[in-house]
């Protein structure tokens, strides 16, 4: 079964645009507290492209995604959505970008007073105003319909498991029609069944609309699966960045440990 | 006895054994070879040279050892503790010390130090609070504006603090007819008695108490609320969705306190007056309309628009200090009740602070 899964995956990966680079990283710099966390990154993904950023805990990778999305501030180097740098924009011209994109966080982060369908609606609400009610709620049934949640409609964030609060937190990040989606861990804490579910349900999402995705993830199966490139972060830096077969066969020694361990 | 002396008698070879411990250096030997992986982090403070051993002989010895294992043993508990945070501190501190403060390694701030670094904590909050006002105006003045936020925030602050305020209401009511009735008795101005009531509670004791309840209910329920949703990513899942946080949560509920003060004061003074007349009715009779047309004899509105008003200014003060207190929160549950502590005792206190100024203000410009 799993095999079957696997084939009928790399039979489908999605296309990858050679364009400009939909979100471009370049020397950044980040440090908490005087420890550094991020030491120059430079990245870059293109529309179609999903790029795994893998590393060890504590190496930064969430926050390179909190700096991708504006929620933290890079101390020196630029970050660039669309052509657009992103460092110092108010928060409402930063909100104008942020539209084309959509965050999962870690532990989904769905807003606890309200239901499954309205934790989704919330972003429609907000930026599509002139929606009718009918719409939207057909938008929201279409949403967690794609993400096999419509039968938790009208269950409370609590009321659901883990890998069930990802799958919801995913619909309200594609609420929008994000041109990028940022996922932080999608299937961290997850049993494997529920991994490969979100796994699939990723590619599956990818190939129908194409965005540019960074997915942090300590989890290789599941980057070798679903990027198509992978990033390994150690101590701040990029250490590698290439396709799963050129981790393989890189003579460096941290990812010879980093490959072995996983 | 016993058990001190098994102690005592152990070896010293166990005691010894380095151990983790915050707030301690490594002795200089243990510096040159740490015990544990992790970086070494540069701590101010001045390294005492640990003396060779305890006390020889008698009682001190005893207490020197025990007291040595109940300290081996707490270290060896936040040893544990420090390892796990391995990743993401450095290693704190390490070190074999005797329980004697000569025989430590100390980090002491001197009073200036303490006192200077207060005063910057002190001035760094109201500067965060400028900049947090600042955004939220902003916010508030821009479109898209949050009018079904706004309603139901009016609702949570106005229609469910409306019970308590007038309940409160009507006891200081009842306690200023009883205290009023027997103070004017004595001076023999008996007649006095609905006038005193009715400034007495429209004043000063009206707007005062709304505030402090506001601030205790609402106060610290929009803190433990803000706090929550910091802590647990929900505010920056708002502004992920490119929803700006201090235009819906802030703003809102800021907002909603400014306009519902006022209006929970006059409920509060209605509350406090109807009965404030009932406990003087039950001693002696007088009419509910005698008592109002007496109380309010020569009365403007400048006498009881601006104390009523001003309740708007303790809305802004509770609002903005909740606000603030939620929405910088860190630190996971310790952090959320913080928050709400902080909200009510800071909202508290700035409400009866502003209240001499405004009162002064009043005074000065509604003479």
């Amino acid at each position: 079964m799993a095999i079957a899964y696997d084939i009928a995956l790399m039979h489908t990966e999605p296309e990858v645009d050679s364009g400009a680079p939909v979100v471009a990283v370049e020397d950044v710099r980040k440090a908490f507290a005087g420890h550094t966390v991020l030491d120059g990154i430079n990245l870059h993904v293109t529309r179609g492209e999903t790029l795994a950023v893998l590393g060890r805990s504590g190496t930064g990778k969430s926050v390179l995604l909190r700096l991708i999305i504006g929620l933290e501030t890079p101390d020196s180097g630029s970050i660039c959505i669309h052509d657009q740098d992103i460092a110092g924009l108010v928060l409402d011209r930063m909100g104008e970008i942020r539209k084309k994109m959509g965050f999962l966080f870690q532990h989904a982060a769905l807003y606890d007073s309200l239901t499954v369908a309205e934790n989704v609606a919330f972003p429609l609400e907000h930026h599509r105003r002139d929606m009718s009610r009918s719409d939207r709620v057909d938008r929201v049934m279409q949403l967690l319909a794609e993400v096999g949640m419509e039968g938790a409609v009208d269950k409370m964030p609590s009321d659901i498991s883990g890998g069930m609060q990802k799958r919801v937190g995913l619909a309200r990040a594609l609420a929008l029609e994000p041109e990028i989606l940022l996922l932080d861990e999608p299937t961290a804490g997850l049993d494997p069944i529920s991994s490969g579910e979100i796994d699939e349900l990723i590619l599956k999402l990818q190939r129908e609309r194409r965005m540019a995705s960074i997915v942090v993830t300590h989890d290789l199966h599941s980057a070798k699966m679903i990027a198509n490139s992978l990033a390994l972060l150690d101590q701040g830096k990029v250490v590698i960045e290439g396709r799963f077969e050129d981790l393989q066969q890189s003579d460096i020694g941290f990812v010879k440990e980093f490959l072995k361990q996983s | 006895m016993r058990k001190d002396l098994d102690y005592a008698f152990e070896s010293r070879a166990a005691w010894n054994r380095p151990v983790f411990r915050p707030g301690f250096h490594l002795s200089t030997e243990e510096q040159s070879n740490p015990t544990e992986p992790g970086p070494k982090k540069e701590i101010p403070g001045e390294i005492v040279p640990v003396p060779e051993g305890p006390p020889a002989v008698g009682k001190e010895c005893i207490q020197w050892r025990v007291g040595r294992r109940v300290l081996s043993r707490f270290v060896d508990t936040a040893s544990i503790r420090t390892k796990q945070l391995n990743d993401r501190e450095p290693i704190v501190v390490a070190g074999n010390h005797p329980p004697f403060a000569e025989q430590r390694t100390v980090s002491i701030p001197s009073a200036l130090d303490y006192v200077g670094r207060t005063t910057n904590e002190f001035f760094v909050w109201f500067g965060d609070l400028g900049i947090f006002a600042w955004n939220v105006l902003r916010a508030a003045l821009t479109p898209p504006y949050e009018w079904r936020e706004l309603i139901r925030q009016l609702d949570e602050v106005g229609s469910m603090s409306l019970p308590l305020v007038a309940a409160a209401g009507a006891a200081i009511g009842v306690v200023i007819s009883m205290e009023a009735r027997y103070s004017l008795s004595r001076f023999g101005a008996k007649s006095m008695f609905p006038t005193t009531l009715v400034y007495s509670v429209i004043q000063v004791m009206g707007p005062i108490m709304t505030g402090l309840i506001v601030s205790g209910r609402v106060g610290a329920g929009i803190g433990a609320e803000l706090a929550s949703m910091k802590v647990t990513e929900q505010i920056d899942a708002i502004e992920a969705s490119a929803i700006n946080p201090y235009r819906l949560l802030a703003a809102t509920r800021i907002l909603a306190c400014i306009l519902m003060l006022p209006l929970l004061t006059l409920a509060a003074d209605a509350s406090g007056l109807l009965m404030g007349w009932f406990a003087q009715a039950l001693v002696e009779p007088l009419s509910f309309h005698q008592f109002i047309a007496s109380g309010f004899k020569g009365a403007t509105f400048n006498d009881f628009l601006p104390p009523t008003f001003k309740t708007a200014v303790y809305g802004l003060i509770i609002g903005l200090i909740a606000c603030f207190q939620g929405m910088r929160t860190r630190g996971g549950a310790e952090g959320v009740g913080r928050a709400a502590t902080n909200s009510v005792v800071l909202a508290s206190l700035f409400v009866i602070l502003a209240d001499v100024v405004l009162v002064k203000f009043i005074l000065v410009v509604f003479p």
